[in-house]
């Protein structure tokens, strides 16, 4: 099992580039910036100042999407940061979520997230690539033909087709174990059909954790099912309340959630702040079933059974309060158990 | 006097590190980047990494373009540089030229680019800007109400006027003294025009260096003018060849240039580079009037000269070869005649 971290890229500098030198010696694989440049901050400036500082771990955004920059303004950043990493990049890409919605632009369709993800490759490994909004076709003579690494992150049928029919990886914003399997059965299961050989294909959930008492764990992490909801609200919209094509334990939490999918019933400036008015409908249960919350006992068993579900990597988002310390017990109590 | 350098971005990284640190200590004042993400790689994450490395030095591209990246996109790489760096982010704005041409899109127009100042001043204070019709305004609250200083590239009266609006400063993309001045006065009288005290005003003046031979150096920089010769193609375009609005000095030697405008006669993909065959009509005597070349005498002697025009920063194109070296000259036998302490 692979650990990563992922920052909201709202802590200071020095705080930031403190913790990922502190992930990289207690044995993390991946700092992971979400990319949400309005609401946070650019991810990339601080991808290359935490590079600078370490020389293991691998950087990435969770997740960047097709719509918020040209495409060749996004490959050659990536290519740029793996330049400088000696090859520690790899994307994450979604539809487009926060970064989009709070300036009032709507996410991708699934089709251009796939042109998205041929395109990037392509121009990053250093090949010519014409897309409808370059005239010219781009090509990138200086990326020293680099494969980067793509992981797409999905919930519904669709997306999770994307996923293992384009990916390198699924990105799962989720930690309860029976979802998970479910998710990357299809993936996998989509990559197959393709002929492609699955056997290497990467599965992460990410999610927040609390190490200690549950109660806290509990009111700490509840904003994350509420960030989850607006992306389950969307496929509630679109496959219908009674669809076969969804398990219920993904949908049922959202039936007291207000408006119709993630434009309605959400407010983006508030987008996974703890304590927001987003989570009015998150109950507790639903909270522990997709966060890990409780002594580093609990969190070890989950984590088994995350992996029995086929996860190969999990991701801490670090975002609400004692990011210091929930490395440190994970580093101490934790990881040793998968090492 | 300031003095400030230019990395074109292909460098390798630790080189680039190791050139900011050798001119943070050689009292150089600035680093900038040409933006020009396709043809060089992206610049912004070079320059986070080289702020890590240095306490004084300031940074900014020179120069970017409201084109190539969305503005929220470009404001935010901006407002997090400033954070990251405590404060010592600069941005140069041009209308667009390698970056847009290189993917077949436009440069804009003086207007876009204006409004594209402002919206990255109003941005990085923390203001609510709408711009392009976005559904909803654009407002970041992480900035620390940064002020952001803006320098804006021109050449053509237009461009000029729309600097000493905007700008808190101008960016001269060539060094012959005369022609600093008309542009520099251009600017701050369209500034004072509005009732803005332009006592502050800034004029950089921008071109490659060579301390050495002569002959040597203009081999070494001759590419400049031909790159100088695009934006003076468009202004021939534009305003005419026999125009009064321009001085003879600057649109007399693109005559022998092939083609109309900066889209014809110039191949971008060997943009900047050295041995070039865009710099097929460009003279010595307009190599020598636009670039720094010779004996560090001569240095000073047309450094002072490009001072009394009223050029308050002078910066080094950094990418004729033997960067350290040109870089240790001016730190040691040229700043120090600039600088009191």
């Amino acid at each position: 099992m692979e650990f990563g971290i992922a920052f909201k890229g709202d802590l200071s500098h020095k705080r930031t580039l403190a913790i990922a030198r502190q992930v990289e010696a207690g044995g993390f694989d991946y700092v992971w910036f979400f990319d949400s440049h309005i609401i946070w901050s650019d991810p990339y400036t601080q991808i290359a100042a935490c590079m600078q500082h370490t020389d293991r771990v691998r950087f990435g955004p969770l997740v960047t999407n097709p719509k918020v920059r040209d495409w060749s303004v996004a490959a050659s950043i990536f290519a740029t940061l793996n330049r400088m990493s000696d090859g520690r990049m790899d994307m994450a890409v979604g539809r487009g979520d926060s970064s989009m919605r709070v300036m009032g632009k709507k996410p991708a369709n699934l089709a251009t997230l796939t042109e998205f993800v041929s395109a990037i490759r392509t121009m990053v490994s250093g090949e010519s690539y014409k897309y409808e909004k370059s005239p010219n076709p781009v090509f990138m003579d200086w990326t020293e033909g680099y494969e980067l690494p793509i992981w797409i992150a999905a919930y519904g049928p669709k997306a999770l087709k994307v996923a293992g029919e384009q990916g390198d990886g699924l990105i799962i914003q989720l930690a309860d174990p029976g979802l998970c399997q479910w998710f990357v059965e299809q993936a996998k299961d989509a990559g197959k059909a393709t002929g492609r050989d699955m056997s290497n294909y990467r599965a992460l959930a990410c999610a927040p954790v609390w190490i200690g008492d549950v109660e806290t764990g509990v009111r700490q992490t509840s904003w994350f099912p509420a960030i989850v909801g607006n992306h389950v609200a969307d496929i509630v919209e679109k496959y219908g309340k009674e669809t076969d094509l969804v398990p219920d334990s993904l949908t049922q939490f959202i039936e007291t959630r207000k408006g119709k999918g993630a434009d309605e019933g959400y407010d983006y400036r508030k987008h996974a702040v703890k304590d927001s008015e987003n989570l009015y409908y998150v109950n507790n249960q639903v909270t522990e079933s997709f966060c890990l919350v409780g002594p580093p006992e609990v969190h070890v068993e989950k984590l088994k059974m995350l992996e029995a579900a086929g996860v190969t990597q999990f991701t801490i988002y670090l975002t609400q309060g004692d990011e210091e310390r929930l490395v440190a017990e994970y580093v101490d109590k934790v990881i040793p158990h998968f090492r | 006097m300031e003095f400030a350098f230019t990395f074109r971005g292909d460098l390798d990284k630790n080189r680039v590190v190791a050139i900011c640190r050798q001119a943070e200590a050689a009292d150089f004042d600035y680093a900038w980047f040409f933006d020009s993400h396709v043809l060089w790689r992206d610049l912004y994450p070079q320059m986070a990494v080289a702020m890590e490395h240095t306490s004084k030095l300031r940074f900014g591209p020179c120069v970017t373009n409201p084109q190539i990246r969305e503005w929220s996109v470009a404001g935010s790489l901006f407002g997090a540089l400033a954070l990251q760096s405590d404060g010592r982010f600069d941005l140069g704005v041009g209308r667009g030229d390698s970056s847009v041409r290189v993917v077949g899109k436009r440069p804009a127009t003086v207007a876009r680019m204006e409004e594209f100042c402002s919206a990255m001043k109003d941005l990085l204070r923390g203001r609510s800007i709408q711009y392009e019709n976005r559904p909803e305004p654009v407002r970041f609250d992480w900035t620390k109400k940064y002020d952001l200083p803006i320098w804006v590239a021109g050449y053509g009266p237009k461009a000029l006027a729309a600097a000493g609006r905007v700008g808190d400063g101008l960016i001269v993309q060539l060094a012959e003294p005369s022609l600093c001045r008309w542009m520099g006065d251009a600017a701050k009288v369209s500034g004072g025009d509005l009732g803005r005290d332009m006592t502050k005003f800034r004029v950089m003046a921008c071109a490659p260096v060579w301390v050495g031979e002569r002959r040597i150096g203009l081999a070494q920089t001759k590419w400049f003018p031909a790159l100088v010769g695009n934006h003076v193609a468009d202004i021939v375009k534009w305003y005419g060849k026999d125009t009064i609005e321009v001085p003879k000095a600057l649109t007399s030697y693109v005559q022998g240039r092939k083609g109309s405008g900066a889209d014809e006669g110039y191949d971008y993909q060997q943009h900047t580079q050295m041995d070039d065959e865009n710099s097929y009509y460009v003279g010595d005597e307009t190599t020598e009037a636009f670039c720094l070349i010779g004996s560090p005498e001569d240095h000073i002697e047309k450094l002072r000269k490009l001072e009394a025009a009223g050029v308050t920063q002078f910066n080094i194109y950094l990418c004729s070869g033997e960067e350290e070296r040109q870089i240790a000259e001016y730190g040691e036998h040229i700043i120090p005649h600039f600088k009191k302490n």
